[in-house]
């Protein structure tokens, strides 16, 4: 303990009397806690929000409907025993619904128990989530509610986002942590890098340590006792900096902000998070200087100076002056230049990520919210549903979006191929091609069944080009998607052709192939659409162009080709009937939502057999949308790429604290002061490349993102993203990081000067 | 027979410098006793400090051993050897080598500090020795507010510290005036008499070679005794 006072006593005056070298640590210490607080608080608002509104907007755990009224009573009075006569639910809310077709029905909300303290002895046996206490309550109540494996054929059951909110805060302390653990590996990376820069002037100091008895462990402690210290001074205001930073951009995203004053647990796991990176940090660095012989090191400066050097002095005076020498020195401290340039290019390129990262996010997210629904109203018994029942559900009250659910299905469930004449493709990516009839073929594609309803549904997600309406007056009228493997591959106008080759099926329901050779199984993808197109027996319906989907994510769903459903039972054969209705609310509060889920279960109850079920999928959302995830990644992007100058900077003066001795020996062989200004330009341009090159590098990573992000991840994964050529970088970002990096050259012209400045003081005083 | 603080045997360092192989010490042999004042001396670039280099830990050689209290420095890990000379040995270079940020103080108390001593355990000791050195007044200077001589004082009192047992001196006075040399010469004597240390002396000043127990001369890394104990 005393020694570690001592240390740290230590540590505080080394600090105290050289805080010009500590100050970039230092701010970049700062940087990493408040990137390390920014998250941390970001977190801490998004479960409190997303508790918050989902305890508002569902106080119950499950909501039971299309109950008896036997059944009914049986749950609400708690009439079997459940768990050794402990009842673990409570029943809180019973409505009734009268239906003028059938029977009275019932719906009813329950708040399952939560905790062990109602389990006695048995909690040491037993598992007490929420889900675990439902199992139990299935045991008891299974003819009413079903089992997992066999439902109730007339009580469904809806899971509220409340059930299983403990599910997704845990997901989103994971995520909070995956990304503490980043921000400690980036971390790492700056400091050790800035650290290393740090040493590299400190190898006289280390030598003479090093000769006084100071081995590896020592310096060590040292070292990170000091920058522990500096961790402990920017602790606080890093915490409010990065409040401050996070209540900006949830007020931007339109979304609340609330953080804890002080919090000690926060502040601590903050010191306690970054010490490793701190020891890290310095492990290797001080490790590599304690290796070299302590002799080496305090001769070290002498040893880089280049003028002491007479081979080396001989060649510069070949050079022309002073950018031949610039030149020389950009080679001479390569390994300075290396570090900084390795930074400023990983710097970049994690901004210019991070932008476009959110820029995608934010795609998705806009396009996502378009797509969900908050109820499906289900007709049972019901073969199509009549313009009658949809009208009446469409007009419900409190809600906005109403279509009914028509079929989707891909070509290649019946063995069809999409055939499209090879001049309406302008980039072939990965189609069967038959050159010799100048065909493109696919089967990578979807048929979409749909009505006036639909077609507005999908009009309001995406842009369509060409009067929709028409694919119910033109014959084989087909609205179809430009863009394959979400890439822009398609050059299609209103009024071309495609076609679709229909496979043909015997009275067994089997595929009729040319000479009894069936396709194999084993191939896939272009293999299999060959064997198909060689060997089977096609019929070819040719569909008219009546509109052209331009932003499709066909990566994930393959080519889109919206049909009547007229067209599309002539396709497939099969029935294009809805039997479900997908409804949204048109605005989210839990007073509309209660109002229309109402609404939505009387007009079931009058129009009999249909059920209304809650999907909540727009409440999640919603609640996403208040975490404001696009703000938060470009406000992380903007905090990294402030590391740009610091590291710049903090480079540029370690090499030019160094070279002062040099200037002072210029200075002394008559260098005038007008070539001085002449050499801190050069020296500039000498570092333009590294400049250019990392802005090659930033269009590079950005396109490979996109590259990842619209065709590897669609493709290999099946993940859903944005198209290629719906999400685009602005060039506010790219003009960023021109402007980020034309300052660094603009430091590297002055600091030179600045230390020659100072050089030329010695001289006099 | 007395076993030797320091004994150096078959001792090579070589240096490699663009295609050639320059030989700075060659084949070395060399012992010295407890409370010995040890002189060595050579034209420039005869391999004298890279040899008291080598003997005080600060470089490693070729092939060869150094034992100092009879144990191998060479086969020590870098770690090890740290402790080891922040122990036994001590150093003064010809350029005083002060840490320029520090104080005269701070720059003495180094090794005390790396060897995690209390400032309690040192502190008399401390007092004695800046008395001895005269430099009780210039403490809180920086190197840079010192004159030559002083800051040769402040890095004799920095090697003393630890009372080491070995006290190596790479040209301690090269870079002083007659004046102050005698002084630090005569101040290094009288603090290895005091202390009872070995002394092991890089000079090519004869006159103080003259005072040495023994005198050894080296010549293009060869080393050879001119000066027997009388």
């Amino acid at each position: 303990m005393e020694n570690l006072k001592k240390g740290f006593l230590t540590a505080f005056h080394k600090i105290k009397k050289s805080f010009g070298e500590f100050l970039f640590l230092l701010l970049a210490i700062a940087l990493i806690q408040c990137i390390f607080f920014t998250v941390v608080l970001s977190f801490h608002n998004n479960i409190t929000t997303q508790t918050q509104k989902t305890e508002e907007a569902y106080p119950y755990h499950i909501l039971i409907t299309g109950l008896s009224e036997s059944e009914m009573l049986i749950l609400r009075e708690n009439r079997r025993d459940v768990f050794l006569n402990d009842f673990h639910y409570s029943p809180l809310t019973v409505t009734k619904h009268t239906s003028v077709y059938y029977d009275d029905s019932y719906d009813m909300t329950i708040k399952i128990k939560t905790g062990n303290k109602d389990y006695g002895i048995f909690s040491l046996f037993k598992d007490d989530s929420i889900e675990a206490n439902f199992r139990a309550m299935r045991v008891s109540y299974g003819d009413i509610l079903g089992t997992e494996e066999e439902p109730s054929d007339h009580v469904s059951l809806f899971f509220s986002p409340l059930y299983y909110l403990e599910e997704d805060i845990s997901a989103q302390y994971t995520k909070r942590n995956l990304l503490l653990l980043l921000t400690d590996l980036l971390g790492f990376v700056f400091l050790f890098a800035l650290y290393r820069q740090y040493l590299s002037n400190q190898t006289f100091a280390f030598g003479i340590y090093a000769t006084c008895g100071a081995n590896s462990k020592r310096l060590r402690q040292n070292a990170v006792m000091q920058l522990f210290l500096l961790s402990l001074f920017s602790l606080l205001p890093t915490y409010y900096l990065a409040a401050l930073l996070c209540s900006r951009y949830y007020a931007a995203g339109g979304s609340a902000f609330t953080f804890p004053i002080v919090s000690i647990n926060y502040l601590l796991l903050c010191l306690f998070a970054v010490l490793p990176v701190l020891f890290l940090a310095v492990y290797s660095p001080i490790k590599f200087l304690s290796l070299k012989e302590p002799a080496a090191l305090t001769l070290a400066p002498d040893a880089n100076d280049l003028v002491a050097s007479p081979r080396r002095s001989s060649s510069i005076a070949k050079r022309k002056f002073p950018f031949g020498y610039e030149v020389l020195s950009l080679f001479r401290f390569r390994k300075y230049h290396l570090m900084t340039a390795l930074m400023t290019a990983l710097i970049c390129i994690l901004f210019v990520s991070g932008m476009y990262l959110s820029e995608v996010y934010e795609y998705n997210k806009q396009t996502e919210l378009k797509t969900l629904s908050d109820f499906t109203v289900r007709f049972r018994d019901t073969e199509n549903i009549s313009d009658e029942q949809y009208e009446a559900v469409a007009n419900a009250k409190g809600t906005k979006l109403s279509h009914r659910l028509y079929p989707e299905s891909m070509l290649s469930k019946y063995d069809s191929l999409l055939v499209i004449d090879e001049n309406l493709v302008s980039h072939n990516v990965g189609f069967l091609q038959d050159k010799d009839k100048g065909l493109c073929l696919t089967a990578d594609a979807r048929f979409i069944a749909a009505q006036k309803d639909t077609l507005a549904y999908y009009e309001s997600l995406y842009a369509i080009s060409g009067n929709t309406e028409e694919i119910f007056s033109v014959e084989n009228g087909v609205i179809i998607g430009s863009s394959y493997r979400n890439q822009e591959s398609f050059s299609f106008s209103v009024g071309d052709t495609v076609q679709i080759a229909v496979a043909q099926y015997d009275e067994k329901g089997n595929i009729i192939v040319l000479d009894n050779i069936y396709p194999t199984d084993n191939e896939t993808g272009l293999g299999h659409w060959e064997e198909l197109y060689e060997r089977v027996d096609y019929t070819y319906i040719t569909l008219t162009v009546v509109g052209v989907i331009d932003d499709y994510p066909s990566g994930k769903n393959g080519i889109p080709l919206i049909l009547s459903p007229q067209t599309y039972e002539a396709l497939t054969g099969e029935k294009a009937n809805a039997t479900s209705i997908s409804v949204s609310l048109d605005s989210y509060s839990a007073e509309n939502y209660n109002m229309a889920f109402d609404e939505l279960s009387r007009i079931c109850a009058l129009l009999g057999k249909a059920t209304v079920s809650v999907t909540g999928e727009s409440f999640y959302a919603k609640t996403e949308e208040a975490f404001c995830y696009s703000q938060f990644i470009q406000t992380l992007s903007v905090l990294i790429f402030i590391f740009l100058p610091l590291v710049w900077f903090y480079a540029q003066s370690v090499l030019y604290q160094r070279r002062r001795p040099e200037f002072a020996m210029l200075y002394s062989l008559s260098l005038p002061p007008k070539k001085m200004i002449g050499l801190c330009l050069s020296s500039a341009l000498c570092m333009l490349p590294i400049c250019v090159v990392t802005f090659l590098l930033c269009f590079i990573a950005a396109s490979l993102f996109s590259y990842g992000f619209n065709t590897v991840l669609p493709n290999v994964f099946h993940v859903s993203s944005a198209l290629a050529n719906s999400v685009t970088l602005s060039p506010w970002v790219y003009g960023a990081v021109l402007f980020a990096l034309l300052f660094c050259v603009c430091i590297s012209a002055f600091v030179p000067y600045y230390y020659f400045k100072k050089s030329l003081r010695v001289f006099q005083m | 027979m007395e076993t030797p603080i320091l004994q150096v045997t078959d001792l090579i360092k070589q240096y490699r410098q663009s295609d050639s192989i320059i030989t700075a010490v060659n084949r070395a042999n060399f012992s010295v006793y407890r409370g010995e004042f040890v002189a060595i001396t050579g034209t420039s670039g005869s391999g004298k400090s890279t040899f008291l280099q080598l003997c005080a830990g600060l470089m490693r050689p070729n092939s060869g051993s150094i034992q100092i209290l009879g144990k191998d420095i060479t086969r020590l890990s870098p770690d090890e050897l740290a402790l080891f000379r922040g122990q036994y040995i001590g150093m003064i270079f010809q350029k005083h080598n002060l840490i320029p940020q520090l104080t005269a103080k701070e720059n003495i108390e180094i090794p005390a500090l790396m060897m995690n001593k209390a400032p309690v355990s040192y502190e008399h000791s401390f007092a004695k020795l800046v008395d001895i050195l005269k430099i009780k007044d210039r403490l809180n200077h920086l190197p840079s507010e010192l004159s030559g001589g002083q800051q040769q004082r402040v890095a004799i009192a920095r090697a003393l510290m630890n009372r080491p047992q070995i006290l190596f001196a790479d040209e301690p006075t090269g870079s002083l005036d007659r004046a102050s040399a005698d002084e630090v010469l005569a101040l290094l004597i009288k603090m290895q008499k005091e202390l009872q240390q070995t002394l092991i002396m890089v000079t090519h000043d004869d006159s103080i070679a003259q005072k040495a127990d023994r005198v050894f001369y080296m010549e293009n890394g060869f080393l050879a005794q001119v000066k027997h104990p009388s």
